[in-house]
């Protein structure tokens, strides 16, 4: 079969452009989306942060099963961060979102230590690990937010 | 044309046999995680039930030949040795899984921490690449002096796509 040509190409052109007017504008929503104000300051060891979400079926945070779980990563640059970051959370697994009842969010910061090795500080560990790798002072953090899914 | 003449005996085959057992599986490296502990509520009476939650997540990348590990995870309360949980979940490489507990609060100022004590596999036997992130801590738990009972509200179901804003999370290194 022969090659198509420049001539076939132009033809093709206007149903290509069709076809993208018809493609949805953006991607279907999630069933969750999470906004969550993140402020980070005096940080600069900091190179990234992580955002988890997670779902729960149980009316205390992590009551009953885990509906969905994501999570965001966002770039930190000269120790300081301000904004919202979104974190889409999709039921899987079986589970429903109409079964929600709570949910949590956490945030995990990775960095580089006095010696240029990485490290990840987690909601548990979060103080004693920046702390260890820095060796400066964590003044305050908060490092998890939950509630109930609102109705 | 020379031939090489070998003699298969009763004890040269069990010697091989055992040769072959011995011979160590290749590990699998794993890197499973205590991502975080969390007690709900934090502020309570003596004997009120609060619910411990710890999030374990399986860090190493998916592979073509990575297989479930079983994790055994124990719950502690402040520095004691004996858990007041003890749990095994199966993980694959991404996966999240949170375990639950309640327990029956005690006068003072409380952590709980969640511990990955063990893991095991069917075949291959895994390696824990980073034993760093093997243990995490609950944010304290304050537990006040007169017992009383707790309730809460049970919301309705959600139903469709939504949009929850929470409240902020922050990280302030000293000046």
């Amino acid at each position: 079969m022969a090659p198509p040509n420049a001539r076939t190409m132009r033809g093709l052109a206007p149903l290509v452009v069709a076809l993208l007017a018809l493609a949805p504008a953006s991607a279907p929503a999630a069933d969750f989306t999470f906004r969550v104000p993140v402020t980070l300051s005096n940080v600069p060891s900091v190179t990234s942060i992580r955002i988890d979400c997670g779902v729960w079926t149980g009316v205390a945070f992590g009551a009953g099963s885990v509906i969905g779980t994501a999570f965001t990563i966002v770039p930190v640059s000269d120790g300081s961060f301000s904004g919202p970051v979104t974190v889409d959370v999709n039921a899987n697994g079986g589970l429903t979102p109409d079964q929600a009842r709570s949910y949590s969010c956490w945030m995990t910061a990775i960095g580089r230590s006095r010696t240029g090795a990485e490290y990840g500080a987690s909601p548990g560990n979060m103080q004693s690990v920046y702390e260890a790798a820095t060796g400066t002072t964590l003044a305050s953090f908060r490092s998890t937010v939950s509630g109930p899914i609102p109705h | 044309m020379s031939a090489i003449k070998v003699s298969l005996t009763p004890s040269a085959i069990v010697l091989a046999l055992v040769c072959v057992a011995a011979a160590p599986a290749r590990a699998q490296n794993v890197d499973v995680a205590v991502e975080m502990v969390q007690v709900t509520p934090t502020s309570v009476k003596v004997n009120a039930i609060v619910t411990i939650v710890a999030t374990l997540r399986r860090l190493d990348p998916p592979s073509g030949n990575a297989q479930p590990v079983d994790v055994l995870v124990q719950l502690f309360v402040d520095d004691a040795t004996i858990p007041i949980s003890t749990q095994t979940v199966t993980l694959r490489p991404g996966e999240a899984v949170s375990v639950r507990t309640q327990w029956k609060a005690t006068e003072g100022k409380h952590e709980v921490r969640a511990k990955i004590a063990g893991l095991s596999a069917k075949r291959r036997t895994p390696r824990d690449i980073r034993p760093s992130n093997d243990e995490a801590r609950s944010a304290p738990i304050v537990v006040g002096g007169s017992s009383s009972s707790s309730g809460s509200s049970t919301p309705s179901g959600a139903s469709g796509p939504r949009t929850i804003t929470t409240e902020e999370l922050s990280m302030v290194g000293a000046p």
